[in-house]
């Protein structure tokens, strides 16, 4: 083999080295003792705390757990690492964390179990729970009227549920009932009044976005929208 | 101590490299790795470090006493130490591992005649219990066949049975080919590069591959069986045969750079099992070293294809029948191992040659059918839950697809990475460098030089890749944010 290609080759197994103790050294070297149990602003939780080890069983014995949930909280070069993976991940259409689903057109949805079972309709309200809101709503009607307060109750919509079209295709409406519609069955049969904001926004937003494409919520649009729903039902009585 | 966790990648492994590095003698880097491998171990293990250490230190032992009858030419107490050996190691990974599963079923049968029960310990499984017990037990052998003299002094043998890289999860190092490295070894450049390469490798098995297989696999098989569609099934046990392959030999290969990285060849684990074309080639490339083992030390003492076609059967399946129970202490794992051992069996009786004349496409389906028949066993929680699995893979499913289906998971991520998968599940890839490398070869001067210049480049750039992806990851898990914190 020529002296060229093993000079190259020796370049290779060099760079290769750099490139692997650069990679574990680095967050050694980017110093661990920064932000030692802050404040993630990013993840709005307190990050470990340098853990301490007392000459008893028990610390000694939990002193490992502790210790790594501090350093991998910790380490230096670590908001980089998760940042570079958002930016990569988003990059190719795929979402970097469970919380956001990547929906049709750059829309952004709310990626919480819950919230994709309430769209699919796979967790409705079952007989107890219905009872339970049964029950809550005709206590505070009831303490109200005692008051001379109107109730009137108003859901807001989660945006899933006003735009299905941009939700991606593969997850889908498996039920019937929501938990919406089974909230505004028991609101009707204890006479409370319902304002149910979810057409006019459906009906507006043929001309406008009613809610943030890249946010869970509805904007000041929806929001009016809802609004001023709500006020005129409430004009009626005054 | 877990290779992708950032305590183990960027302060445990810099720490031990630099130290390494610093020392000189091969006898006091022995004592250092020794040294570290019992902190890796203790770090997850804590008090239980001491069972391990316990193991070694008799089995260092019975290898000394055995040596010493061996060479009084006293051949029957040699036998007495092999076996006191063998009931030793066997009794301790018996106890810590099997305590329980023996309770729950002595209690089952127990139950016709008898009030009385036996009490089921629920003691700690010390990791690695059945890798460490393994190599003991090879040791112990090795020096009785002669193959290899008992080691000298007690931190020989204790680097053989601690060393880190392969305590936990193998590869299934024979003491024979590792006392010389351990006694004697050098440390290249191209050791420690083609140790990081491999490591790197190892580490995007792991985390790119494995660990996003393993997430959808979990969910498929957390669903209520009775809502199986075949699609999920489907799609699950190719997750699962995705992910196991890739966890494991990820796992390997990390264990395997690692020990280059201190200047120690290890044996190859893995050669692209699903690729076989039948069981019998399966087991030549899944897990080598552990059906090694199995081989030696048990297929092969207990008469092996020797003696009469019925004694051969009765050979396999006492083999894949511990081979099935060693994986795990529970019947799920005793009947993946009888799936195999069944195949065995029929692939001798007449299929094998049966086959031979088939295309290679049905030898091959054959092959994997069986192979994901087998790990429905040994992923389900519960027999009847791999049976209501493997009958909905079949077709049988009683899921309606509206709550759970299999669309609801293939999105653009698992469908890319599942492509990915299955081509690096081949060995497509390294036959197309070999075969480049064939080309290089053969071109001389400057365009020689350019084609291992770029070959290079493309080289490092797709390990700085694969690295940088990794350790975002790794990052990635200790990633957990709060919506809503302050309510």
């Amino acid at each position: 083999m020529s002296i060229i290609r093993e000079a190259i080759m020796l370049r290779r197994r060099i760079a290769i080295l750099i490139l692997f103790c650069a990679s574990i050294y680095m967050p050694l070297v980017a110093g661990l003792f920064g932000e030692s149990g802050g404040v993630s602003q990013v993840e709005n939780r307190f990050l470990a705390q340098m853990p301490r080890m007392e000459l008893n069983r028990d610390s000694i014995n939990t002193f490992p757990t502790r210790f790594e949930k501090y350093f991998s909280d910790n380490f230096g070069g670590r908001l980089a690492f998760i940042a570079g993976y958002s930016h990569l991940c988003y990059s190719l259409g795929v979402s970097p964390t469970k919380n956001v689903i990547i929906g049709k057109n750059g829309w952004l949805y709310f990626g919480d179990e819950n919230e994709i079972k309430s769209y699919r309709k796979t967790n409705p309200f079952n007989a107890a729970q219905i009872a339970k809101w049964r029950w809550k709503m005709r206590l505070i009607k009831g303490y109200l009227e005692t008051r001379g307060v109107k109730l009137v109750f108003l859901i807001a919509p989660n945006k899933s549920s006003i735009y299905p079209e941009q939700m991606p295709g593969n997850i889908n409406v498996a039920g019937k009932t929501g938990g919406f519609d089974q909230l505004s069955n028991v609101a009707g049969e204890l006479g409370i009044e319902f304002v149910d904001p979810r057409n006019a926004l459906v009906e507006r937003k043929k001309r406008d976005d009613v809610y943030f494409r890249t946010d869970t919520h509805w904007n000041d649009l929806g929001a009016f929208v809802s609004y001023d729903l709500l006020m005129k039902s409430l004009a009626n009585r005054f | 101590m877990v290779f992708s966790s950032p305590v183990f990648l960027f302060l445990f492994l810099p720490l031990t490299l630099a130290a390494y590095a610093l020392l000189r003698s091969v006898f006091w880097r022995n004592i250092f790795l020794v040294a570290v491998s019992l902190f890796f171990y203790a770090w997850g293990e804590k008090i239980y470090v001491l069972i391990m250490i316990a193991s070694t230190a008799i089995n260092y032992i019975l290898g000394r006493v055995l040596n010493h009858y061996q060479d009084c030419e006293r051949p029957s107490a040699a036998k007495w130490t092999v076996a006191v050996a063998v009931v030793v190691n066997i009794g301790l990974l018996g106890f810590f591992k099997y305590q329980d599963f023996l309770a729950v079923n002595i209690n089952y049968l127990a139950a016709f005649f008898t009030a009385k029960r036996v009490p089921e310990l629920h003691l700690h499984l010390p990791i690695g219990i059945s890798f460490f017990t393994f190599h003991a037990l090879s040791y112990i052998m090795d020096v009785y066949r002669k193959n290899t003299r008992a080691a000298k002094n007690f931190s020989e043998t204790a680097l053989y049975i601690s060393f880190f890289p392969q305590l936990i999860a193998g590869p299934i190092v024979r003491y024979k080919e590792i006392a010389a490295q351990i006694s004697n070894r050098t440390r290249t450049l191209a050791d420690m590069a083609s140790g990081a390469e491999r490591f790197i490798i190892g580490l995007g098995k792991k985390m790119i591959l494995a660990n996003t297989f393993g997430e959808t696999a979990d969910i498929i098989f957390g669903i209520p069986s009775g809502q199986l569609t075949q699609g999920l099934a489907l799609l699950g046990i190719a997750l699962y045969t995705l992910q196991i392959y890739f966890d494991f030999s990820g796992y390997s290969d990390m264990a395997i750079g690692l020990a280059k990285m201190f200047g120690f060849t290890f044996p190859e684990n893995f050669n692209y099992p699903y690729v076989s074309l039948s069981i019998k080639e399966f087991w030549r490339r899944w897990h080598i070293t552990l059906s090694n083992w199995f081989r030696d030390y048990l297929y092969i003492p207990m008469g092996g294809n020797r003696g009469s076609a019925g004694r051969m059967y009765f050979n396999l399946f006492t083999v894949f029948f511990l081979c099935g129970l060693w994986h795990g202490a529970s019947w799920n794992f005793v009947v993946w191992g009888m799936i195999h051992g069944l195949a065995l069996v029929l692939e001798r009786l007449g299929a094998e040659k049966m086959m031979e004349k088939w295309p290679r496409v049905l030898r091959h389906i054959y092959t994997l059918s069986v192979v994901a028949v087998a790990w429905a066993f040994f992923r389900s929680d519960s027999l009847d839950h791999a049976v209501k699995f493997i009958s909905a893979m079949a077709g049988y499913a009683s899921g309606d697809g509206g709550e759970y289906n299999a669309g609801l998971y293939m999105d653009r991520k698992l469908i890319w990475l599942m492509a990915v998968g299955l081509i690096a599940a081949t060995p497509v890839w390294p036959n197309f460098i070999r075969f480049w490398g064939g080309v290089k070869n053969r071109w001389d001067g400057i365009y020689g030089a350019l084609a291992e210049a770029v070959s290079s480049l493309a080289n490092v750039g797709w390990l700085a890749a694969v690295l940088a992806v990794s350790l975002m990851l790794v990052a990635r898990s200790s990633y957990n944010p709060f919506i809503y914190f302050r309510f």
